[in-house]
């Protein structure tokens, strides 16, 4: 359960562009659900995504996963249980490093990085079977540089690297918005077919309208800071391109 | 040039690997721009200097002159991560601050090693020339066989990783302050340790040895980078050669230089040009971006 109370976060503040991003948000997220966050630019929800990961501090307001307090707590603290995937499709791998290099990294996400070479002939056989399942194949380039994949390849494998390790909850802050159609469907099925299968706490952010109502058990419209809509259940189900369109 | 010129080149030029690696640590691995090398280089040669005439075994001078490194550089790091300074004024701040406790240290601007021959009693080795640079090779095959385990570790990735692409590391569950607190001291002990092995190789510490001598480090990073391909999947072992040559090379450079009869008062400027063309050069082959 991924709780937040009256969380409040001003950017520049007394300054003449200050923004008031959030305004107090109350908001309970029940565990192995998939939320959608909608809004227009500015409406607060990336800084939202980023005080749940820990990125960014809330002026005011607690945030509670699991039923512990970790709004205190820095990004890194915050690993154990929380993957990301980033807007920038390069932003969620380390571009130098090879493609097991990277994944090596994502199953030691909240652990100690110690002074073992983990790299070994186990470890490349469980990763590639893993890539395998992307149908890119990826699985036999486990030694190329991460950095000279496409920006839809690399984002598919951020999302399979992001649950290399033990998770309960997953972030999506626009995922797809960099790629092209195709990758974005692609990138898009993966992250619900994940999401199901992990039974992950989700909370994907996106402009895409088409998103919020294919994906997703819940839906989330932010507007100048305060929670304006929240549909769960059937409400969610019997959701509109027409009604969505009317919040913005 | 004669042999013995060469000789002389080759065996400061490895003693500068650590240098090298140093910088190749810093600039490439965490992509932090750090000039703390200047006082850490002295700092080290300091350290050997008086743990020798204390009659310290030159080993344990060596680690000593390391462990100080590694403390200026997490000093420089504590700087910089923690109260949110720019890297090059961490590293200026250091600097600055270890030419008085160097020269508070030496208690004088120079001191010698007069009679003493720690490459001989490491080796065992009569011949003085052949003593360094047995003790020099060796040494510097153990720091690179060293870094390039630590590089392959679960560490070392998050290390790459580091300077690389903060946002993951720190999604990832790196405490990326700390990481680069640790890299910095890492790369001043290894810069430290160059300072070690010249100050045994010609015999005297002097305070102002390290003056400049980040340059150097530099050089043989680009040197290294001209010669083997720069950003071309280039294996890790690749790259800490590369470095290791590149400092040897730029010896061999400036000694050819000197040799040709050069004013050594144009040894600076020669060696600013020398970095210029070589990124002149790597910047020329590819387009422009504007």
């Amino acid at each position: 359960m991924i709780t937040l109370k009256d969380i409040r976060k001003t950017w520049f503040a007394g300054k003449a562009n200050e923004v008031r991003a959030l305004k107090g948000i109350d908001l309970e997220i029940s565990d192995g659900s998939f939320t959608v966050m909608t809004g227009s630019n500015g409406s607060g929800k990336s800084t939202l995504l980023k005080i749940i990961a820990g990125s960014v501090a809330p002026d005011s307001g607690n945030v509670l996963i699991g039923g512990r307090s970790v709004e205190e707590l820095p990004e890194h603290a915050r690993s154990p249980f929380i993957a990301r995937l980033f807007q920038d499709p390069l932003a969620g791998t380390a571009p130098d490093l090879s493609i097991a290099e990277n994944f090596r990294l994502g199953e030691l996400r909240g652990t100690r990085k110690g002074l073992a070479q983990g790299i070994n002939k186990e470890f490349r056989t469980r990763v590639a079977d893993r890539i395998r399942t992307l149908n890119m194949g990826l699985e036999n380039k486990l030694d190329q540089e991460m950095g000279s994949l496409s920006g839809g390849q690399r984002q598919a494998l951020t999302l399979l690297m992001a649950t290399m390790a033990e998770c309960k909850v997953l972030l999506m802050d626009e995922p797809t918005s960099a790629l092209d159609p195709r990758s974005s469907e692609l990138v898009m099925a993966l992250a619900d077919a994940i999401v199901r299968e992990k039974q992950l706490t989700a909370i994907l952010v996106t402009h895409r309208l088409k998103d919020c109502i294919q994906f997703g058990d819940r839906v989330i419209h932010l507007s100048e800071g305060t929670l304006m809509y929240d549909l769960q259940g059937d409400k969610k189900k019997s959701l509109t391109l027409e009604t969505l369109l009317g919040w913005f | 040039m004669s042999f013995d010129f060469f000789l002389t080149a080759l065996i400061q030029g490895m003693a500068f690997a650590g240098l090298g690696l140093g910088v190749y640590l810093t600039l490439r691995i965490f992509n932090i721009p750090d000039i703390t090398t200047d006082g850490s280089y002295t700092l080290g040669g300091v350290v050997t200097a008086l743990a020798l005439v204390s009659g310290w075994h030159p080993l344990l001078a060596i680690v000593a002159s390391g462990l100080a490194g590694s403390l200026a550089g997490a000093g420089c790091g504590l700087i910089h991560t923690r109260l949110n300074t720019a890297p090059l004024l961490a590293g200026i701040l250091m600097m600055t601050a270890l030419y008085s406790v160097n020269l508070i240290a030496l208690g004088r601007p120079n001191l010698p090693l007069t009679g003493m021959d720690p490459f001989a009693e490491l080796t065992g080795l009569d011949n003085p020339v052949q003593a360094s640079l047995t003790a020099i090779v060796l040494l510097v095959m153990l720091i690179g066989a060293k870094l390039l385990f630590l590089l392959k570790t679960d560490f070392g990735l998050a290390m790459r990783a580091t300077g690389n692409s903060e946002a993951m590391v720190r999604a990832m569950g790196v405490n990326v302050k700390r990481m680069k607190v640790i890299g910095l001291a890492l790369a001043n002990a290894l810069t430290a340790i160059s300072g070690s092995l010249i100050t045994q190789y010609q015999g005297f510490a002097d305070i102002n040895m390290g003056i400049g001598i980040v340059i150097a480090g530099l050089a043989a990073v680009m040197i290294g980078e001209a010669f083997s391909g720069k950003n071309t999947g280039r294996s890790l072992p690749i790259q800490i050669l590369a470095v290791i040559a590149g400092g040897v090379v730029f010896r061999m450079a400036i000694a050819g230089a000197l040799s040709a009869g050069l004013d050594p008062g144009y040894l600076r400027l020669i060696t600013a040009v020398i970095v210029l063309s070589i990124i002149a050069l790597g910047n020329l082959r590819k387009p422009s971006n504007a």
